[in-house]
């Protein structure tokens, strides 16, 4: 077997490590300053990728408007519309359950991602449909030195990689993000002082819904935009969160880079586990480290 | 006795409070002028800590009238009393945020009024913090949390000190300390609500003492009757 199949294969699961990262990332945001398994991040995803979609290609044909919202505009309007989706979702159902155990909110975000899957699987093919607004400038391949590689997959994976880490500083790194870890330790003497905590906490439920749609559009152009291509995903990627720690930021970014990588790479070796390997060692994690690799134990 | 000339920063009147089923104050009332230094005491149980906390709305239920510079509060979310009454709060566990740094620590808390100490004064008048910027809040010790604990309210421009038992748990040399930071920040003019359990502490430094008992005022004793009412103090006071 040669190098370079392995180096393929190892930057094209590395390509799906971006998407397990930016997704986990989401749901350990929220998990880790909500306390909500926000089973939904799914659907948010799907939806983000669907919103390109329309835009791009179903705006005039739906709604009779003669617009047409290019890649770089759904980079921005996708994940501003899930986000705002999320707040509302947020306002209206998810504080009605905070002081509940963490099932109730599970079990309310999982009927919200059949309902959106069903209204979506109501009007697209479930077997997904291509997205054709990949921009021009990102079509073609680079020349690597050792492969040449899609243009558009390296661009996915320097981007993520950007908001992914960003993301992280943000929350570790500066004052509005140290005052949500103050939130999430003692919400009370946090409002004491005279900070809004139920405020942060709606901002950043709508923020973790909005990377979940922003990885949607940077989704579209690779596969293809089904309702179902959330539900597919999310598994997986609460494994990734599970693994890395539940609530641990830099964990969940790491955890979904690895993961991606090794999944890649149990293709080259023995493809038959590939899909299967995340769960192999999300078992080994649990037995050995029952926190994550990054959590801390409570 | 109170300065009648100052204005009133804080009158609570009739104050019920609950959490959940059990009814924890039964119609306290308290008056506050500004620049006072006053005091509650009271067994444990009597309901002091939830006098302070009931101020700042994080009890479950509370009726009656909480008026802070002549607003009334008892409706209000949290957030917005620390900005009406101008509100520095200590709480008795001390609150220091375990995933925040000793700087960190001290400049969550938003300003939330001009005037406030600058991070010079503070570790000016907190040297040891000083030395310990970058550490963790959860590795201080017991002394450096408290100091951190009031240190961190001092920046907001807060003019109203609530202070839950700050001297619990802490060494002679410590005490020593806060008392001389309590009268240093007397003498700048900050109004303050101490809750003690250590009256030998308290009492140097208060103008005015109420004594709690089930959730009311049973007594109150200005600075200068403290000798003449040690009878009725002990009696409240005593296990």
């Amino acid at each position: 077997m040669s190098m370079q199949v392995i180096l393929a294969q190892a930057l094209l699961g590395l390509n799906v490590g971006v998407f397990y990262a930016m997704l986990s990332l989401g749901l350990a945001v929220i998990f880790g300053l909500l306390n909500i398994i926000n089973f939904a991040h799914g659907a948010m995803y799907m939806l983000g990728a669907f919103i390109a979609l329309i835009g791009y290609s179903l705006l005039e044909q739906w709604f009779g408007i003669s617009l047409q919202v290019g890649f770089w505009g759904s980079l921005l309007v996708a994940p501003l519309l899930v986000g705002l989706l999320g707040i509302l979702i947020e306002r209206t159902m998810l504080k009605r359950l905070a002081d509940l155990d963490h099932i109730y909110g599970l079990l309310l975000t999982f009927g919200i991602t059949l309902i959106l899957q069903g209204l979506f699987a109501n009007y697209f093919n479930v077997s997904g449909t291509p997205y054709p607004g990949q921009p021009e400038s990102l079509s073609g391949v680079v020349n690597l030195g050792f492969m040449y590689f899609p243009t558009y997959r390296l661009f996915a994976i320097v981007f993520s990689l950007v908001v992914c880490f960003a993301t992280w500083y943000f929350i570790e790194h500066t004052k509005l993000g140290s005052r949500l870890r103050a939130g999430v330790e003692n919400p009370n003497l946090t409002q004491a002082f005279g900070l809004n905590v139920p405020l942060m906490v709606t901002l950043t439920f709508g923020f973790g819904a909005a990377l979940a749609g922003l990885a949607g559009v940077l989704a579209a152009p690779i596969y293809s935009v089904s309702p179902l291509m959330g539900a597919d995903l999310i598994i997986v990627v609460f494994a990734v969160v599970v693994i890395g720690g539940m609530g641990s930021i830099m964990g969940a970014i790491l955890s979904g880079l690895a993961l991606g990588l090794i999944e890649g790479l149990t293709k080259v070796f023995y493809p038959p586990a590939a899909s299967t390997v995340i769960f192999f060692l999300m078992v080994l994690v649990l037995l050995f480290r029952p926190a994550g690799l990054f959590g801390k134990e409570k | 006795m109170p300065p009648d000339n100052k204005p009133e920063l804080l009158r609570i009147e009739n104050l019920h409070t609950w959490y959940g089923e059990s009814h924890i104050l039964h119609g306290l009332d308290l008056v506050l002028h500004e620049g006072e230094v006053i005091t509650l005491l009271g067994r444990n149980g009597s309901g002091r800590t939830t006098t302070l906390k009931a101020i700042l709305g994080l009890v479950g239920k509370r009726t009656g009238s909480i008026r802070l510079h002549g607003t009334e509060v008892i409706d209000m979310p949290t957030h917005r009393i620390a900005h009406i009454g101008k509100l520095g709060y200590c709480p008795e566990e001390r609150g220091i945020f375990a995933s925040l740094n000793v700087d960190e620590n001290l400049e969550l808390p938003p300003v939330i009024a001009p005037g406030g100490l600058s991070i010079a004064e503070i570790y000016e008048m907190f040297p040891n913090l000083k030395e310990r910027r970058k550490s963790q809040g959860s590795k201080l010790s017991g002394g450096e949390q408290q100091m951190l604990a009031i240190a961190r309210i001092l920046r907001t421009g807060a003019t109203l000190l609530l202070l839950d038992e700050i001297t619990e748990g802490l060494a002679p040399v410590i005490l020593k300390k806060l008392d001389e930071v309590i009268r240093k920040l007397r003498e700048k003019g900050f109004t303050i609500i101490l809750v003690e359990q250590n009256f030998r502490f308290a009492a140097p430094l208060a103008d005015r003492h109420y004594i709690i008992e089930h959730g009311r005022v049973v007594e109150q004793i200005e600075a200068a009757e403290l000798d003449s009412k040690q009878e009725q103090l002990n009696r409240h006071l005593s296990v």
